[in-house]
């Protein structure tokens, strides 16, 4: 069996911007079909209304979202929707095993943005894009939420969804990148999300981290920017993380499942 | 009571601990355990769609009474949440905990995360599919990173 390259593929995509995040969605197929053309628009679709509902319940802009009737006290919306329910759990448990420094409260009110967007691109990628490789001509599947990613490609079909990680310093740029298979990368920065973060000071500039669940990545790398590099090192080797940090005085450092590889300057 | 998975079964709550997670146990009734949790799931589903709340009435849109979601399953573990309700309002939240069936070191073990190539270059000229880092907002994705990949594949 001679070996494919990334360009014996053929790639369908759609962006929609939803919560001002643009999210890309990416179909590898082995042959482009009309029907699987028409297929791919119409999960689309269905994404982008999942996106709506995300944002109707989570937005902390919208005074009427569940997120921010919970903050006002309105306490019994946790009776009123599952998907509520299911990230209230998930960001208590972030707050747990990420020892505080990932904090839904740190604003003073519940506010779980920061867990929302891997948690949605996770659900969403598991219920509209990953039946699709049940279909022989699907190669692979990817879910993009502003750099968050969901993948995940067909048995033996040898794509890999090639991810760069940005360079923090000059924009444009690549400091390196990971062949994605079957998981999920999530990077977070100084700059994009520090609304969301309560921050120890640190030369820390970003956090990249892989795992199998987004949900779980974008919560390391959450609570990574929060935590600072030294600190954050520790809860690497503790909690066998995989990834790459880019510290504006250390450099470069990556980590396999808790193993820091290699430091080098940028 | 719209979407609420909820059982009104019971006044105290109490936790024990097991190995690495817990049992829960509703008034002396046991409901959950390491070896029988997945029929106990669907079992707290069922009744809880037909809400078995058989406490008093408050004026209030919530029923008086203990209400227990639907276990959830995430990557952090199975969890419920358990909210008292007291006069229409919620008195107390609790997080129930159950253990993992596979753990994480065993997650770990068995399937591997790609490695890091750590290669400093221009984005376009590396046979590359996505951009983690570049694109926060909506705003900036014209002419992005991910932006000029989408428009070249």
């Amino acid at each position: 069996m001679t070996k494919r390259t990334n360009e014996q593929f053929h790639f369908l995509t759609h962006v929609v911007g939803k919560m001002n995040i643009p999210f890309t969605i990416s179909v590898a197929v082995f042959e482009e079909r009309p029907a699987l053309q028409e297929c791919f628009q119409q999960q689309c679709q269905k994404i982008t209304a999942d996106l709506d509902q995300v944002n109707a319940v989570f937005s902390p802009f919208k005074p009427d979202s569940l997120v921010s009737r919970y903050a006002a006290g309105e306490r019994e919306v946790l009776l009123d929707s599952t998907d509520f329910q299911e990230v209230f759990l998930m960001a208590d448990q972030a707050n747990h095993v990420t020892e505080g420094f990932f904090d839904p409260f740190f604003k003073g009110q519940y506010d779980p943005t920061g867990i929302v967007k891997g948690w949605a691109i996770e659900k969403i990628f598991n219920q509209r894009l990953r039946p699709l490789l049940t279909d022989p001509l699907v190669a692979g599947v990817a879910l993009n939420g502003g750099g968050d990613i969901q993948a995940a490609v067909a048995n033996d079909s040898e794509l890999t969804w090639m991810t760069g990680i940005e360079n923090p310093r000059h924009p444009g740029y690549l400091i390196g990148k990971y062949p994605l298979t079957n998981a999920a990368l999530a990077t977070s920065g100084v700059n994009k999300r520090g609304e969301h973060i309560k921050r120890v000071a640190s030369p820390l500039m970003q956090v990249t981290i892989v795992d199998y669940s987004l949900t779980i990545a974008d919560t390391w790398a959450t609570a990574g920017i929060a935590a600072g590099t030294k600190r954050f090192l520790e809860l690497i080797k503790k909690h066998q993380l995989t990834g790459v940090l880019i510290d504006a005085k250390i450099g470069e450092i990556s980590f396999e499942k808790g193993q820091v590889h290699h430091a080098q300057t940028i | 009571m719209k979407k609420i998975i909820g059982v009104a079964v019971a006044i105290t709550v109490a936790v024990a601990s097991v190995i690495d997670g817990y049992i829960v146990f509703f008034k002396g009734n046991q409901r959950h355990s390491q070896t029988n949790s997945n029929s106990n799931q669907s079992s707290v589903s069922t009744e809880s769609s037909s809400n078995t709340s058989s406490n008093q009435t408050t004026s209030g849109k919530y029923k008086d009474g203990t209400f227990t979601s639907k276990t959830v399953t995430t990557p952090h573990g199975t969890m419920q949440v358990s909210v008292v309700i007291s006069n229409g309002k919620i008195t107390n939240i609790k997080i129930l905990k159950y253990p993992d069936e596979e753990s994480k070191s065993e997650r770990i073990n068995s399937q591997s995360l790609p490695t890091y190539q750590s290669e400093a270059i221009k984005a376009q000229s590396a046979n590359i599919q996505q951009i983690s880092g570049a694109t926060e907002t909506y705003t900036g994705f014209t002419n992005s990173l991910q932006d000029a990949l989408n428009k070249a594949v």
